[in-house]
């Protein structure tokens, strides 16, 4: 039988952690074990969405741990892509309240880096890497969901600049943040081709004509809103990058988005503390739930470190993150409902004070996973894609 | 690895995979057989991660004869300065028993590790047992009254240790296994007209596709991270190899349903080429150790009284770790 070469369909080279990582890490754990023990954060699952504390943050920008990739002369620092993952892992792991920046660091700020002005660049990004200005994303709307070239919201050319009109909607932290980078019409689609025409710009949100509003989600919390532009008049410079060039600018965006930890790390903290009521209860059935689980989050987050590696490359590695991201949000299901079978076996009154508010917390913030940031059903559609199936 | 050694690997493999003596003799003629055994003794001296790329080469191209159990029985040869030149050899698959053997009826001698002792024994088939095998494994005896060698292990050769490198080396072979048959499932779909279209232009097949491409890529980079841990001569990183090792039996397991279900009928036919890695998953991945048994050893190790914290180890200091 002959061996038909097999393609290798995804990329996910091996990163060694460096020396440098490893003291990094261990700052960041010993700065972390300090604030939960002197009461300045209580753990939270999906805290990057959920748990928000504009303080926090700022303690994390006097340290150095946002911006961290970008220029020393915004403001930023310098380091790897491997050492900006160090520091998000151990956020992610203890459950830290980084939400209210969590977009300006991960994406915005990036943005505004490659296709900013200078005054932009110089104005805006030493603030983000503070953790004192933050960030919100326009990109979905209510007729433009998994089918984002579809949106509606337009911007027209105006003597002084731009008048931007339409809604947005899903913008998580909007209502805390001061700058959206929303995708805007600025010129008709060339027949079916709806992704020419498109735009970002970079809006102010305390502008004039600028209404947000909150949508609770499924527990009763405001964390993503819509946002309406009721004819904003913008600078010429709101204008990010070149003008028509929204679209490609977007799906740049969208891999800063999908392929950080946050994609598999968003209830670790929920297993991490089941584990220690956990400890000497579970027959060896219980056990194999659980070593099943601790494999798969060891194939994710070797995965994921190959993407940050890949980054730092200059590579980007947009279907490998989409692959990542597929897995991992799964994974994040089963967590859930794997921690919460196991720790069914001990009474609710032995469990440790902040489990049981931890586990209903991990429930409720759960379904939106496969949804933000691209869809499953997306996500396999990019992979299929780049297996030759489209 | 070399690109050197990689094209003479490739070729070997496609070449001479019909004829397993000529396979055999190229493989012997190459010094892959000895690839992980040291220079100083006559062998290849490969770093392991390369052995256990050619063991992956293997898998893919179906080789019929024991190359990654000689490998990894002339590792261990090597560490008692033996060498039994041009032998085939064939493992314990499952802990001391000798009721399922893989490659009885062609290899030369078994290699087993008892009490710290390193044993080479001849043996005799009595049994054809497990139709799952593909490759006539059985039920055998050993021969004569004595091992033809016994020589005290290296103490950090343990039972554990001979069990690890085996789950690797099954690793490395259900990786390959599940990345070819990402291939040909993908070659077969794009292939075949249903509607009028090809069956992988239909979402549910893509959907299909893509749990097998997640599968093979987490099983894939479990396998390439555990591969770096074990050093030559030293007892490797166990919580590594478990996790490489539960996630491809796991993961084989479903891609195999997965492969047969986008094949359609053909894929549950003999003839159809995708029976042959069929065969060999449903072995490889209870081979020293199938998922259940490795998941329950690592799920204790973190729930044990004393057992260090899931953060420490998985973002560990020192990486050394899963
Ligand atoms: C918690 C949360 C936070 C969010 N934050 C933001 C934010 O900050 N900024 C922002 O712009 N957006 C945000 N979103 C919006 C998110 O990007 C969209 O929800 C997502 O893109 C899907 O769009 P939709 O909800 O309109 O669903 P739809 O696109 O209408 O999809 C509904 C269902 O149909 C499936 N589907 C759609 N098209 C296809 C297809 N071609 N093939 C197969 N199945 C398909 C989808 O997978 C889904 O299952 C957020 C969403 C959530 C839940």
């Amino acid at each position: 039988m002959a061996v038909t070469s097999s393609m290798n369909h995804f990329n996910f080279p091996l990163a060694p952690s460096t020396e440098a990582e490893n003291s990094l890490r261990a700052e960041v754990r010993e700065f972390l074990q300090d604030e939960i023990k002197t009461g300045g954060f209580t753990p939270g699952a999906d805290c990057w969405m959920s748990e928000s504390c504009p303080e926090f943050s700022a303690k994390l920008g006097a340290r150095g741990w946002l911006g961290m990739v970008w220029p020393k002369k915004y403001g930023g620092h310098e380091r790897s892509p491997l050492e900006r993952l160090v520091v998000t892992e151990e956020l992610l792991a203890a459950g830290a309240p980084v939400a209210a920046h969590w977009i300006a660091d991960r994406q915005t700020g990036t943005q505004i880096l490659r296709f900013g002005s200078e005054q932009q660049r110089q104005s805006i990004l030493p603030r983000m890497a503070a953790g004192t200005c933050f960030a919100a994303i326009g990109m979905s709307e209510p007729q433009a969901g998994s089918d984002l070239a579809a949106v509606q919201t337009k911007a027209d050319k105006i003597p002084t600049g731009w008048r931007l009109s339409g809604r947005k909607i899903w913008s998580t932290g909007a209502h805390r943040s001061d700058y959206m980078i929303v995708l805007a019409r600025t010129s008709p689609a060339d027949g079916r081709n709806r992704q020419v025409g498109l735009s970002q710009f970079l809006v102010p949100l305390q502008a004039q004509g600028v209404e947000i509003s909150g949508i609770k989600d499924i527990a009763g919390n405001v964390h993503f809103n819509e946002t309406l532009f009721d004819g904003v008049e913008l600078e010429a410079d709101a204008l990010l990058g070149l003008e028509g060039n929204g679209w490609a600018q977007c799906m740049g965006e969208l891999v800063l988005e999908r392929s950080g930890p946050e994609r598999f790390l968003s209830n670790f903290v929920l297993l991490d503390r089941a584990l220690i009521s956990l400890r000497g209860q579970l027959d060896k059935h219980g056990a194999a739930i659980l070593g099943e689980l601790i494999t798969t989050l060891n194939a994710l987050r070797l995965m994921s470190r190959s993407i940050a590696r890949q980054l730092e490359n200059g590579l980007s590695p947009d279907t490998e993150a989409a692959l990542v991201k597929l897995i991992g949000n799964s994974f994040e299901q089963d967590v859930v409902t794997r921690v919460r079978q196991l720790l069914s076996t001990i009474p609710r009154d032995q469990w440790p004070d902040e489990l049981a508010p931890m586990l209903d917390q991990s429930i409720f913030r759960l379904p939106p996973g496969t949804l933000r940031g691209g869809t499953s059903e997306i996500l396999r559609g990019m992979i299929a894609r780049q297996l030759g199936m489209r | 690895m070399e690109k050197l050694i990689e094209d003479t690997a490739a070729r070997i493999f496609m070449e001479q995979t019909e004829d397993a003596n000529k396979l055999w003799a190229a493989l012997e003629e190459s010094g892959f057989t000895r690839a992980w055994v040291p220079e100083s003794l006559d062998g290849f001296g490969l770093p392991l991660e390369d052995g256990f790329e050619l063991i992956r080469m293997s898998a893919k191209a179906l080789t019929a004869v024991p190359f990654a159990e000689t490998l990894l029985a002339n590792y261990f040869l090597a560490t008692v300065d033996q060498h039994l030149p041009g032998a085939k050899f064939t493992l314990c698959t499952t802990t001391d028993s000798l009721d399922n053997i893989p490659f009885a009826d062609s290899a030369d001698y078994l290699l087993r590790l008892e009490r710290g002792t390193i044993e080479v024994w001849r043996f005799n088939l009595v049994d054809q047992v497990n139709e799952l095998s593909g490759n006539s494994a059985g039920q055998i005896i050993l021969e004569g009254e004595s091992p033809v060698i016994a020589a005290a292990a290296p103490d950090w050769l343990s039972s554990n240790v001979y069990e690890q490198m085996g789950a690797l080396v099954r690793s490395a072979q259900l990786c390959g296994a599940m990345e070819h048959i990402l291939s040909i499932t993908l070659q077969y779909t794009s292939a075949r007209q249903q509607f009028g279209r090809s069956l992988a232009k239909f979402q549910a097949i893509q959907l299909i596709l893509t749990r097998i491409a997640a599968q093979t890529a987490s099983s894939c980079a479990a396998l390439q991270y555990a591969v770096m841990t074990p050093q030559l001569s030293q007892a490797p990183d166990w919580i590594a190899i478990a996790c490489a090792k539960a996630k491809a039996s796991a993961a084989a397991g479903l891609v195999v349903t997965d492969a047969i279900q986008a094949h359609g009928a053909i894929g549950y036919t003999q003839e159809y080429m995708l029976s042959n890695y069929i065969h060999r998953i449903w072995r490889w991945r209870e081979d020293f150790g199938g998922e259940t048994y490795w998941q329950i050893k690592i799920g204790q190790h973190y729930t044990q009284p004393d057992s260090g914290s899931l953060i420490e180890d998985i973002f560990g200091q020192t990486n050394t770790k899963c």
